[in-house]
């Protein structure tokens, strides 16, 4: 990893960072707040009601447990679509936007190897992810704690968000793999924001039932189980490291499809 | 040992371009000049050195490594100045050369400043409100700041005004005293003549010509028009031992290899009234080989 190129990186990356990381604590923050004992029981029969909508969002695991609200809401949709935006736009930003300009003529005209520099980009990816995860994640429990101390279930929230950022790093593995093999910022855009709406999209479809439920093993959402890793359980909990696991192989295949690739300048 | 050392290298982009079986070297210590016209392989065959592309057949080597497998290595003593300006637009000059020094792992600023000084560039101001001349002139900074042992240059002096053309050509000329290796290309033969040892010419893809200059100084023909006073004198010339091209009136046209010395013997016993050069540089020779362009 090169420190001045990881530097610079971050530096072109904060504004990006700063504005997802803000609309997300804020949206934690109105979570939090929406929180009411009564109109928890009142959510339980909108369910019950309308299982089929709330299924669909992703919002159904409703228990009238202070964590298991603010999981489902904080978790069941914009706490996985926006850093998913974030990872679209950050991912081509780091490696195809280089390639496309040119500026990466200069990058490669350095005794700095080609290897070197995907996993200097890889690592600025990796650590806004995980900063953003991060001050979100800090900043609910803050807010829990402000608002209804000693109410979440602090081990098991954290436990979910280090899945969720499993989550992330496995779409992330695959934005950056498709920006190091375009050699166009639009080209990359367009690919990554389709992969990802394709996958997004699936996990709503497999939430309808039917025949549609075996969709679910065509998306990497179906290894994420918030309630389970909630209540503790073991299979649950070791699911993500499949996450984990395509992380590490699509991260490996884009840094070796930069190595061979050859430059359009 | 040749320092660059090009082999067979083939990169076939389809009708006709790219560059094929090219085969040249440059020694230690050498100006090399990469001449031809637009479009024919230049900048190409500089990606392969530069490690951007791999060849589908062929190899370039520099210092005895592999371009493409070894290019983080190469590029610990190379510098580069791109043919195309890019540019990070976010950056002041200042900045960005900073940031390619630490890029690059240089424990100073190098030779920053006095590069800067000597091209009277302001690096204050952000590289994209920079004129097109500014822009190359921050390349050329770039590509000498950590004083490389070999230099690649594609199409350096493209956007300089005669006055920074003549500054680069002073500094080429006193890398060379030192004993850098330089490649050049260019697509203009006046900006290689003043620097380079030998000049490979290039066209459509294919190696025309490697040759030193004085080798191309030997086929440099020089052409002058000569006016006589009067009709009859000018067939009389036309019928001595000298290369005619063609003859009007008054007035005959001659080719002269090298040697002025025999024509003006002959001239002595005319009545010439005005002597006029015509195509005084090397410029010709290269239409020579440039031509048939248009086939």
């Amino acid at each position: 990893m090169n420190f001045t190129l990881f530097r610079y990186s971050c530096k072109r990356s904060f504004l990006l960072w700063l504005v997802f990381t803000v609309l997300m604590s804020l949206y934690a923050f109105a979570v939090v707040r929406m929180y009411d004992p009564v109109a928890g029981a009142a959510l339980v029969s909108l369910t019950e009601s309308l299982p089929q909508a709330m299924n669909i969002l992703g919002m159904a695991n409703y228990a009238d447990t202070f964590t298991a609200f603010v999981v489902n809401y904080l978790y069941g949709m914009l706490m996985l679509a926006l850093p998913m935006v974030f990872t679209i736009i950050l991912s081509v930003q780091v490696m195809a936007h280089h390639v496309s300009s040119g500026t990466m003529s200069y990058l490669l005209a350095s005794p700095n190897s080609r290897r070197r520099i995907a996993a200097t980009q890889r690592n600025v990816l990796i650590f806004n992810l995980f900063l953003m995860l991060a001050v979100c994640c800090i900043a609910t429990i803050a807010l829990c704690e402000f608002f209804y101390p000693g109410k979440l279930a602090i081990q098991p929230f954290l436990l979910l968000t280090v899945c969720i950022f499993a989550l992330q790093l496995a779409f992330a593995g695959m934005c950056y793999f498709f920006s190091c093999k375009c050699n166009s910022t639009v080209g990359a855009l367009i690919i990554n924001a389709a992969a990802c709406i394709l996958f997004y999209t699936i996990r709503l479809l497999s939430n309808i039932g039917g025949p549609l439920t075996y969709l679910r093993y065509a998306t990497p959402y179906t290894l994420i189980d918030p309630a389970g890793i909630l209540q503790g359980d073991l299979h649950a909990c070791l699911l993500p490291l499949i996450l984990l696991l395509i992380a590490i192989l699509l991260f490996t295949l884009a840094s070796r499809s930069f190595q061979k690739k050859t430059m359009p300048f | 040992m040749s320092i660059i050392d090009v082999n067979g290298l083939t990169c076939d982009y389809g009708r006709g371009r790219g560059v094929f079986d090219l085969k040249f070297s440059v020694e230690s210590g050498e100006v090399f000049g990469f001449l031809g016209p637009n479009a024919s392989g230049k900048t190409t065959t500089i990606r392969h050195l530069m490690g951007y592309a791999k060849p589908s057949s062929g190899s370039c080597q520099i210092e005895g490594r592999d371009c493409f497998q070894s290019a983080a290595v190469i590029q610990e003593t190379l510098g580069y100045l791109p043919g195309d300006i890019y540019v990070f637009p976010d950056m002041s000059g200042k900045a960005f050369l900073s940031f390619m020094a630490k890029y690059r792992g240089m424990k100073h600023t190098g030779r920053i400043k006095e590069l800067t000084d000597r091209f009277e560039l302001d690096i204050r101001q952000p590289i994209r409100r920079m004129s097109k001349g500014a822009k190359q002139k921050l390349a050329l900074v770039c590509a000498f700041m950590h004083d490389p042992n070999i230099l690649i240059l594609d199409e350096p002096t493209a956007s300089l005004d005669l006055l920074m053309q003549q500054a680069f050509i002073d500094l080429i000329l006193e890398e060379k005293k030192k004993g850098k290796t330089i490649l050049m290309s260019s697509h203009r033969f006046s900006e290689v003549e003043k620097t380079c040892d030998r000049i490979a010419i290039l066209k459509k893809g294919r190696l025309k010509t490697v040759s030193s200059l004085e080798e191309l100084r030997q086929t440099e023909r020089r052409v002058y028009i000569i006016t006589l006073e009067n009709k009859e004198a000018a067939q009389a010339l036309c019928r001595e031992n000298i290369n005619v091209l063609e003859s009007d009136g008054r007035m005959v046209k001659v080719a002269v290899y090298r040697d002025l010395r025999n024509l003006l013997s002959i001239l002595i016993n005319y009545p010439v009234s005005t002597l006029d050069n015509v195509g005084q540089s090397l410029e010709e020779i290269f239409m020579h080989y440039y031509g048939g362009e248009e086939e």
